[in-house]
Formats: structure tokens, C-alpha cells, sequence
């Protein structure tokens, strides 16, 4: 029966702080509503394409974090010192070469960027896992920080200490340009939506026609205002 | 500049937490391996971190007036790590000197750490002290780790 005394897990985390971004995505969705109502305006539904496009960005930003922390990880393998494999083992995501292992606290959002408010963050690392070393009799969460930290230990090139810190650090740098590639990428298949929504609104705003307040949609979805 | 962890260790025993590096007495603060004695000591050692910025990188001097960068890698932001043991009985110790050394280092901001030395940014720690158990010996034994933003000289 392994120790349960000490328990520690090696873990990262990202953050993307959205702010108040999907809120005022939002709330242009309603003020655009504001200005399409009307007894004149013949409209179906709501506004969405504000809140479409921020959710399309929001998208790619989780699909990048996924990314970014599958490289980590898959660098990290490498340098995880591996006398039994548990340790290895105890990494989430569990990615290994080109195959990755559905683990149970995948369901609980360990190693998968998760949207928690206003913050998209994903936690990930070494230590999960019941497997016991059949060396030392313990489980990896109970060795997996003094062998992070203990930097005198001796292991085997190319594995060592500092086996998920290093790897993390290294892609870092590269990160935020990635991030704001990838969100980009999604504003496009944003702008493709928000166009959608925008078109199909002004088909309708001019079917109704009449007088009164006709919001007009410049270049960009840029409302104006024009007396009818 | 002599080197990051020599820098280091120079403001830390400055800050008179209990860290001689190169004062007289007993040392117990290295920039390098620990040795095994004495049970209370200090190390900090040199891990690598984020590429050089090449770009924000002025000369080593600062003026207020433009002057073209000197070598476009200065502005060096490695990650040093600050590895603290004491005796079997000393574990109160070891956690004072781990809390001191965060308290000394932690949120530097925009200065030059010791007379004729390096200008830095930042320094940040990446998280609090962790105890990391006893050694072979049943000494305790605390790692924390920092990055640090500043203007490497070594490197003109």
C-alpha cells in the first residue's frame, strides 16, 4: 500500500484572460438589435453575429492552447526522467510520440483548455495516476516535485530535472505570437459569420423598407444611420 | 558582471539574511553545486530561460538620450534557481532562509543589484518556496525558481 503522506503534483498553467470581451461582443449584438427594432423593420430572430464571431475566436484560441500544451508536453516526454516509466506515465495530457491516451481526469479538465468565466486556462503536468513505482512503492504524485527540483540528481541524458519547467519555458516565447495567429485565423471565419449574419439582416431591414430609422451596414459591419 | 548566480549571491549577502558568499567566515551561499557542508546553506544555479530580446535592447549604460544597441541579445531572461538545505533539527531555519531569500528577491523592479553590476529589470519568482523532503542525510531541503529580465554585459 503506497504512502499517501506526501503528495505534490508538477503542474503549469495557462491563462488567457478574456476580459470583458464576449460581454461587449454581446452587447453589440443587443444594440444592433436596439436599432433594427421597430414596427417598420420585418426581422427574423436576434442579433448573433457579434457574439458568433467572438465565440469563433475564442474557438481557435482553445484549439492553439491544445496545441501549444500537446508540444510542451511531447518535448517534456523526452527529458522525463524514466527509471520505471511511472513518472512518465503520470503526465496530463498522457502524449507519447504520436499517440495519446484518454485518461480519466481529462474528464475533470486536467490537460484540456477549459473556458471558466471570463478565463480560458488549461492545467497540465506530471504526478496523476494511481500506477505505483514497483521500486520505491510509492505513486508519482509523491516523488514527481523532488525529482522537478533536485537539480544534483543524476539522470540519464537526455532526461533530467527541470523536465517540464525547461520544455514550457522554451516554447513560451513563441506562444504569443502563435495565440494571436490563431485568433486571427479565427476572427476571419469570424468576419465570414459576422458578413453572414450582417447580410442576411439587411436583406431583411430592406424587405421591410418603410419609414422611420434604417440602420444601414457599411464596410465591416460599421452601422450607420439614415433617416428614411 | 561576473555571472548571474555570483550576482545573485552578491545582493543576497547584502541583504543580511544569513548568506555569506564571499564575506569572511563561514560561506554558505554558492552559485553553483551545494556542497555537502555546511547543512545550512544556499545555492543558485543557472537554468537556461526565454531567448534574448532583440529588440528594446539599448547599450549597458542607460542615458536619456538614443543611443544605436551596442549587441541586440543584451537584454537577457533566463531562469535561475535558488535551492536551500538545512540540518536534520533545522527545519524552522530552512524555511526562514527560503521565506527571507523570496522576500529579497521577489518583484525587483528597474535597478542595478550590487555596485558595478548588472542592470535589472525584473526579477519574479515562478512560485513560493516548495519543501521538496529530507536528503540521504534527513536534511531538509526547499527549491524556489525566478526569471529575471536584464541587461547581460557579459555578452559585449
Amino acid at each position: 500500500m503506497a504512502d499517501n503522506s506526501y503528495f505534490e503534483l508538477v503542474t503549469a498553467t495557462v491563462e488567457l484572460n478574456l476580459s470583458d470581451f464576449r460581454e461587449k461582443m454581446f452587447a453589440a449584438d443587443m444594440a444592433m438589435d436596439e436599432v433594427a427594432s421597430g414596427p417598420d423593420v420585418k426581422r427574423e430572430g436576434s442579433s448573433t453575429g457579434f457574439s458568433d464571431a467572438a465565440d469563433a475566436m475564442i474557438d481557435s484560441a482553445i484549439g492553439q492552447m491544445e496545441d501549444f500544451v500537446a508540444g510542451v508536453m511531447m518535448a517534456s516526454q523526452v527529458e522525463v526522467p524514466k527509471d520505471t516509466e511511472v513518472l512518465a506515465n503520470s503526465a496530463r495530457p498522457l502524449i507519447q510520440g504520436a499517440f495519446k491516451t484518454t485518461t480519466p481526469e481529462e474528464a475533470a479538465g486536467v490537460g484540456v483548455p477549459v473556458l471558466e468565466g471570463n478565463r480560458v486556462k488549461v492545467t497540465f503536468g506530471y504526478g496523476y495516476g494511481t500506477e505505483v513505482n514497483p521500486k520505491t512503492k510509492r505513486l508519482a504524485g509523491q516523488y514527481a516535485l523532488p525529482v522537478h527540483e533536485i537539480y544534483e540528481a543524476h539522470h540519464e541524458p537526455p532526461t533530467k530535472s527541470h523536465y517540464l519547467m525547461d520544455p514550457l519555458i522554451e516554447r513560451s516565447s513563441e506562444f504569443g505570437t502563435e495565440l494571436g495567429a490563431a485568433m486571427n485565423a479565427g476572427a476571419k471565419k469570424g468576419e465570414a459569420l459576422f458578413n453572414y449574419r450582417v447580410n442576411r439582416s439587411v436583406f431583411l431591414f430592406r424587405k421591410g423598407g418603410g419609414a422611420g430609422v434604417n440602420p444601414v451596414f457599411g464596410p465591416n459591419g460599421i452601422i450607420k444611420r439614415k433617416r428614411g | 558582471m561576473t555571472g548571474l548566480g555570483d550576482e545573485i549571491c552578491t545582493y543576497l549577502q547584502a541583504q543580511s539574511i544569513g548568506l555569506n558568499f564571499d564575506g569572511a567566515g563561514t560561506i554558505n551561499c554558492f552559485s553553483s553545486l551545494l556542497p555537502d557542508q555546511p547543512d545550512l546553506a544556499a545555492a543558485v544555479i543557472e537554468r537556461g530561460g526565454i531567448k534574448p530580446l532583440t529588440w528594446m535592447t539599448g547599450p549597458a549604460t542607460h542615458t536619456t538620450t538614443f543611443v544605436p544597441p551596442v549587441n541586440e541579445s543584451l537584454f537577457d531572461r533566463p531562469v535561475f534557481q535558488v535551492f536551500v538545505r538545512s540540518g536534520m533539527t533545522g527545519y524552522n531555519a530552512g524555511v526562514d532562509l527560503s521565506q527571507n531569500i523570496f522576500g529579497a528577491l521577489q518583484g525587483l523592479v528597474e535597478q542595478i543589484l550590487n555596485v558595478g553590476g548588472a542592470y535589472f529589470h525584473l526579477i519574479e519568482a515562478m512560485q513560493s518556496p516548495m519543501y521538496l523532503g529530507r536528503d540521504e542525510k534527513e536534511r531538509h531541503r526547499w527549491s524556489q525558481n525566478f526569471s529575471a529580465w536584464f541587461e547581460n554585459t557579459d555578452r559585449q
